[in-house]
């Protein structure tokens, strides 16, 4: 598998600063985990491996390092449960939940329904046998219209 | 910043289309390294199941704005991270970690309790360190992120990621070092 990986600039390493000259045990400690995880750039590598060349110690840590990548990799990986991605699935496709009323709105909508309904009926005989006085109608209407629970009509 | 053609782009694409069938395509490809991170994070079955999810769920919420200046897989990572780290963050273990390695039963081949043996090794050393080096340690080793990705998956800065990797892997090699003398790996 062709892996994409950008090496890290020398300069952004949080290390000690690795100058030009022959890198010491110390320098080369610090950069042996990049090292070790193919990270390192060009130039930080190839001095970095000068100084292998000559230092049995560090060497034994790198090989260390590269056989502890290993192991980790030996653990199987844990058994995924069933059903993740249906569950998933399932949660987005699921409508959005409705929005609940308040006790108080819906109290109100009951009370604005009834009286509607007494309303409607009220004129409604009243047109047949005789008409509800203007003045009734208008009170009764202005009464439904000043309800402290209606939205919008100032009463919140 | 842009970066590598990214092989999930096309169904990204569709997904952030509206449609379902191309994430849950995607879905189905990450599941097994997102749920296997979170695991190895929270060493429980019922956080890591949860998290999966939510990881999911919050990514295909988040689609919309998803710049696609990462890899879909690493920005992906990042969110099963945020989620991971609030949960460790929260989140205080009453129980102490078993470390107890089985006794071999009479019926069980060598081999097979050996790799017991070894994977217990393993997952007490890495159960040992911080979160965030944890972390860390299973994005480059298991999940095969670069450490410019690692950078991303995690908010946080090269010589940051550099300098976590480096404090993880000597303490790994501390533990591992440990359980080679008990001849356990």
């Amino acid at each position: 598998m062709l892996r994409r990986r950008k090496a890290y600039c020398e300069h952004e390493f949080s290390g000690p600063a690795v100058s030009m000259k022959t890198m010491n045990c110390k320098e080369a400690r610090n950069l042996l985990v990049a090292l070790a995880d193919g990270e390192l750039a060009d130039a930080d590598r190839q001095r970095i491996e000068e100084h292998l060349a000559k230092c049995p110690d560090c060497a034994g840590e790198l090989s260390a390092l590269a056989a502890d990548r290993q192991t980790l990799r030996t653990i199987p990986a844990p058994e995924v449960p069933p059903f993740v991605a249906t569950r998933v699935m399932a949660r987005i496709s699921a409508p959005a939940p409705r929005a609940r009323l308040s006790p108080a709105l819906a109290a109100s909508l009951v009370l604005v329904t009834a009286a509607g309904l007494w309303l409607g009926t009220a004129l409604g005989r009243s047109i047949i046998p005789q008409r509800l006085s203007e003045e009734a109608e208008h009170a009764a209407i202005a009464a439904l219209s000043f309800h402290p629970g209606i939205p919008g009509n100032g009463g919140e | 910043m842009r970066r590598n053609p990214d092989p999930d782009d096309a169904a990204v694409g569709h997904a952030r289309s509206g449609e379902p069938a191309a994430f849950e395509e995607l879905v189905r490809k990450y599941q097994a390294g997102v749920y296997g991170y979170l695991f190895r994070m929270c060493r429980n079955t019922a956080d890591a199941e949860d998290l999966s999810q939510e990881t999911f769920i919050r990514a295909w919420q988040a689609l919309p704005k998803f710049r696609q200046e990462s890899s879909f897989k690493t920005w992906l990572f990042r969110i099963a991270t945020n989620l991971c780290l609030n949960r460790l963050s929260r989140t205080k273990r009453t129980e102490p970690l078993d470390e107890t390695i089985p006794a071999r039963t009479s019926d069980e081949p060598q081999e097979v309790w050996h790799r017991k043996q070894r994977a217990i090794a393993v997952e007490t050393a890495l159960a040992a360190l911080p979160p965030d080096q944890r972390s860390t340690v299973i994005l480059s080793v298991y999940e095969d992120l670069s450490y410019e990705e690692i950078c991303t998956a995690m908010g946080k800065s090269m010589p940051s990621v550099t300098s976590l990797l480096y404090r993880a892997r000597n303490a790994l090699r501390r533990s591992l070092h440990a359980a080679q003398e008990k001849g356990i790996l």
